[in-house]
């Protein structure tokens, strides 16, 4: 105790004099008095961010408003509002691995080099080395450097240790066989033995998990797409047989909000999301009792080709038509700092940052499990979780009409090959 | 003896007769009650249970037997209100909706009392049209010039689309107003000297007020509902309410009290507006084909 | 200032609609002209813009997905619209008559046209839900089985239908009673006189003295329901897949979130003429009523 006491002494000792020696090399009020506004997604970083943020106002004299949408809507306005090049909005949250190559190709991104090489821009504790290489080369563009991750995320495996002890299961399953055969043991009339996204365009995020573990991908050597391999189909017909037989009822139906409702109000006993959804399970507001004492974590099983995960990551980066750039970059460099970055961790969000990740405390509360079925999923992760195309909103609408057609029972090889055909003209078109 | 017996059992048959038609038509008004009472608890059902998922709480709410007893926690309001700025959504879906029903009047007013004096069908059937067409076909172009003006996101632009909703209405309702006033008051004011305009604003309006003040709470309604035009052409200063309980849907979990106590909010306005003026609502909604 | 009144007055007919009739000049007429231009163009919102010609229409016939979006929106609308009549004529003779409470009553089904339609949807949407909605309850309390809804393909639009008849059969109730209520007694009490049965009298009197204001609500309803956006982007969003969405909400998809602006264009066109061409066709048969 009295160690703990004193380790935290030093560490707050360190870290002072660490913030008055940058602070006399780097002048924090030199923005005060502007106003910025970021467009962020309903995201568990928000949720940490909003409550934080005046600590950013105190410090700086900028005046911050966050504007928090759900996130179908949040994209869509952000679209409306980055295309549209409006001068008021100065930085937004994003997923290179779902809009870089659009946003890219249409010249909305403010490159961050010329701030990142301005000393008196950047502060000097930044280190970019910090970030993890995966994460930080997705805001790496051949042009330059378009923004910051601030997590990196992938999908793991959340089960209810104490149904699987009632059903005879001891530890979870490692390989897609085995995933099959646990639903079938844990499935009850109220509780569903396995829920994963459903709903068309947004189920395409988790479904590639399947689609990568399976032996597919997104695009073929010719730059076709490969939704019609046959890998594809074995993936797709497993998803579908897993979620018709044991999944909750109106499969198709489910976005990760359903998904993670039912898994919180005890009627999922196992469940593919995102790993950032943990907060959800450790939240007396959200999660009845037994979920909250017996959730565990685990990496996604191995398929035939193994177990090959998307990872996901977020940023932040300044909207190219912003008034205020250097105000929004000094947010960036703040929400995004190493001190930001282990909060964020220890908030539960896996944060971008190597050295958040060594931080005793997180390595004392957060679960082991999670711990590491999170890095596992770091290390065999696939970045592109996304078609690697410009209208992905419209190739993932295409795939996801798939989606549906295999939960619904239709001929899953008819319906991904036209979704394949399809995502080829959308991609022609948009290339003319 | 034997006719003053039948006699006596004819009365006790009429009498049972009329005793069994009553117990008929009884049984006709207990059945016609109850339709009537089933028709209304369809109707209402739905306000009902928005207003208890706006009571109940989370744990309450996803229950998979419904829980009709509970004690009412009022911390869905709080938390609608406080962490997501109701108020100030409810401000902007004001300040649109009584914007384009002002300048609705003020166009539309003048144009339906043309249209009244002087026959002017064409007009009206062009202003019917405008009502008729789906709205979203104006809304592609009217998002790309808006865009160009740099006016998203500006009360400009909704409230001159929402003009769209309100003025049609107006001009329509207030068509058959204008016709009911007699000619001769008009004519009697041009005999003391008055102008067009002077006999317009001091006689015939007048008369019409409480057309005018349907009309304007009927076009304020319309407003206040406006999703789609609101859900493209809003951003954070001018959002309106709908907009902003869309934005419920997925919000972290799916909350229902929140989803609940919002709607609650929203519709609250709308229903005690529409108690105001009941009688003209189908009026309204049929474009004045029927008058209430 | 006397000859601007006398130039006023000698013009009213122009001059008192000239401030209406450039606002439907600017902001509605102007838009379609827009859009008959900008459905030649392949123009992405933020930017290519390409002439194309009538590619955008020669796609657009053979675009799977806009006749599905056609269907929906014909199954959608006549499936709705003669349920609501039914169920709205049922309703305004349940209602023409007197009984304690007979304006409440008027007032309760006026509710569910007047709510938000945003709220109404969500609610619905809640209702819906399979797992945890209320409906399924009440199907299992009536001992039939659960049911998904709206997260079932062949059952999303129905379900919309279900929504959309509880928001609108009123309305037609409230046009057809007012009607029936402008029928002379005297018809229905020669027809007792001449031993006609209720629904003798209901049929002979009733139905032939309310025929143009069914035509009236039908014209209405139809316009109104092939442009229906609010329920069904709320409640599924055209989902599952493709499983509601109409023309409308494809449009809305593809100029907003998909930002093909030309096609989008083109779909409206489609929209309009259907919108139009049905409402003149109703109208047609109107006079002939």
């Amino acid at each position: 105790m009295l160690r703990a006491t004193l380790r935290m002494a030093i560490l707050a000792a360190v870290a002072l004099g660490l913030a008055t020696a940058s602070a006399q090399d780097f002048d924090w009020r030199r923005f005060e008095g502007t106003s910025i506004r970021f467009m962020m997604n309903q995201h568990p970083f928000t949720n940490w961010l909003q409550p934080n943020v005046q600590e950013f106002e105190a410090l700086t004299g900028i005046n911050v408003t966050l504007e928090v949408f759900p996130e179908d809507q949040f994209r869509q306005r952000r679209i409306l509002e980055v295309s549209s090049a409006a001068p008021t909005l100065d930085g937004y949250m994003v997923m290179p691995g779902q809009v870089g190559a659009q946003y890219l190709g249409a010249g909305w991104m403010r490159y961050l080099d010329d701030f990142v090489a301005d000393p008196t821009l950047t502060n000097p504790d930044l280190d970019l080395e910090d970030f993890f290489g995966g994460a930080l080369g997705t805001f790496q563009a051949p042009d330059g450097l378009f923004g910051l991750p601030l997590q990196i995320e992938s999908s793991v495996l959340f089960y209810r240790a104490d149904l699987f002890e009632a059903a005879g299961l001891s530890g979870p399953p490692e390989t897609m066989d085995e995933l099959m055969a646990y639903a079938a043991a844990l499935e009850t009339d109220t509780v569903a033995g396995f829920a994963m996204r459903g709903r068309g365009a947004a189920a395409t995020s988790q479904t590639v998990n399947l689609l990568y573990s399976f032996g597919g991908s997104w695009m073929d050597d010719a730059g076709n797409s490969a939704l019609a391999s046959p890998e594809s189909i074995a993936a797709h017909e497993f998803y579908a047989e897993l979620m018709r037989n044991y999944g909750p009822p109106g499969p198709a139906n489910l976005h990760w909000a359903e998904v993670t409702s039912l898994y919180a109000q005890g009627q999922a006993a196992m469940i593919f999301d995102a790993n950032v959804f943990r907060p959800i399970m450790e939240d007396p507001a959200q999660s009845i009792d037994v979920v909250r004492e017996n959730t565990r974590y685990a990496p996604l099983p191995a398929g035939p080709a193994g177990s090959v995960p998307g990872v996901l990551v977020w940023g932040l980066s300044v909207n190219h038509a912003s008034q205020n750039p250097e105000a929004a970059w000094y947010f960036i460099q703040w929400a995004l700092s190493k001190e930001s970055q282990e909060s964020l961790l220890l908030f539960g969000v896996p944060a971008a940052r190597a050295s958040s990740w060594e931080n005793e405390e997180f390595q004392a509360t957060a679960p082991a499990d999670w711990i590491e079925a999170s890095q596992v999923s770091f290390e065999r992760g696939q970045p592109d979780w996304n078609p690697p195309v410009i209208p992905v909103a419209e190739v993932r609408d295409a795939y996801g009409q798939a989606i549906v057609a295999a939960l619904e029972g239709r001929d899953i090889a008819a319906a991904l090959q036209r979704a394949a055909t399809e995502v080829d003209q959308i991609v022609e078109r948009s290339e003319r | 003896m034997s006719a003053l017996a039948s006699q006596a059992s004819q009365r006790e048959s009429a009498a049972q007769a009329r005793a069994r038609a009553q117990r008929l038509k009884l049984l006709k008004n207990v059945g016609i009650a109850a339709l009537i009472v089933l028709t209304l608890a369809i109707m209402l059902f739905p306000f009902y249970w928005m207003i208890l998922t706006s009571l109940r709480s989370q744990v309450d709410n996803v229950s998979r037997v419904p829980v009709w007893f509970f004690t009412p926690t009022w911390e869905n309001y709080q938390n609608v209100i406080a962490r997501n700025n109701f108020l100030e959504f409810t401000w902007n879906s004001f300040v649109i909706a009584a914007l384009s029903t002002g300048f609705g009047l003020v166009l539309g007013l003048p144009a339906a009392y043309s249209i009244a004096r002087f026959k002017q069908e064409g007009l009206a059937l062009a202003i019917l049209v405008a009502r008729l067409t789906p709205y979203i076909t104006y809304l592609v172009p009217w998002y790309l010039a808006f865009r160009s003006l740099g006016l998203i996101d500006t009360y400009v632009a909704l409230t001159l689309t929402h003009l769209i909703v309100g003025m049609p209405l107006i001009v329509w309702i207030m068509i058959s107003f204008f016709e009911n006033v007699p000619q001769d008051l008009e004519e009697a004011a041009f005999v003391d000297g008055a102008t067009r305009m002077g006999a317009f604003w001091r006689v015939i309006l007048p008369l019409s007020a409480p057309g005018i003040v349907a009309a304007s709470i009927l076009a304020f309604i319309f407003s206040w509902n406006q999703f789609l035009f609101s859900l493209v052409l809003s951003g954070p200063n001018t959002r309106p309410v709908p907009v902003a309980v869309f934005n419920f849907i997925s919000y972290g979990q799916i909350d229902f009290g929140g989803l609940g106590a919002a709607a609650v909010l929203i519709t609250l306005p709308v229903i005690i507006l529409t108690l105001i003026i009941q009688r003209w609502i189908v009026t309204g909604l049929t474009m004045g084909a029927v008058k209430g | 200032m006397k000859s601007f009144s006398a130039f006023v007055d000698k013009n009213a007919r122009f001059i008192f609609p000239l401030p209406a009739v450039l606002a439907i000049l600017v902001l509605i007429v102007a838009p379609v002209v827009t859009n008959f231009v900008l459905s030649l163009y392949d123009y992405f919102v933020g930017g290519r813009a390409v002439y194309i010609g009538l590619e955008n229409y020669q796609r657009a016939f053979g675009d799977a997905r806009v006749w599905n979006g056609v269907r929906n929106t014909f199954y959608f609308t006549f499936t709705a619209v003669p349920l609501q009549l039914v169920l709205g004529i049922a309703i305004a003779t349940l209602f023409n008559r007197d009984f304690p409470g007979k304006g409440i009553a008027r007032t309760v089904i006026l509710l569910p046209m007047v709510a938000t339609p945003v709220a109404i949807a969500l609610i619905w949407a809640l209702m819906f839900n399979p797992s945890l909605g209320v409906l399924n309850y009440f199907l299992e309390s009536l001992g039939l089985p659960r049911s998904l809804w709206v997260a079932q393909s062949n059952l999303a639009i129905p379900s919309l239908v279900l929504v959309d008849t509880w928001q609108w059969s009123p309305m037609i109730a409230l046009i057809l009673l007012a009607a029936m209520q402008s029928v002379p007694a005297e018809h229905y009490e020669a027809a007792r006189i001449d031993g006609a049965s209720g629904w003798q009298s209901f049929w002979h009197i009733t139905i032939p003295s309310i025929r143009s204001a069914i035509v009236v609500a039908l014209i209405l309803r139809a316009v109104d329901a092939l442009k229906t956006f609010d329920i069904i982007y709320v409640i599924t969003e055209g989902g599952p897949g493709i499983a509601s969405e109409t023309l409308n909400v494809l449009a809305f998809k593809t100029g907003f979130q998909f930002f093909h602006a030309g096609y989008a264009a083109t779909l409206l066109i489609f929209l309009m003429f259907t919108v139009l061409g049905i409402a003149i066709l109703l109208n047609v048969i109107r006079r002939r009523v």
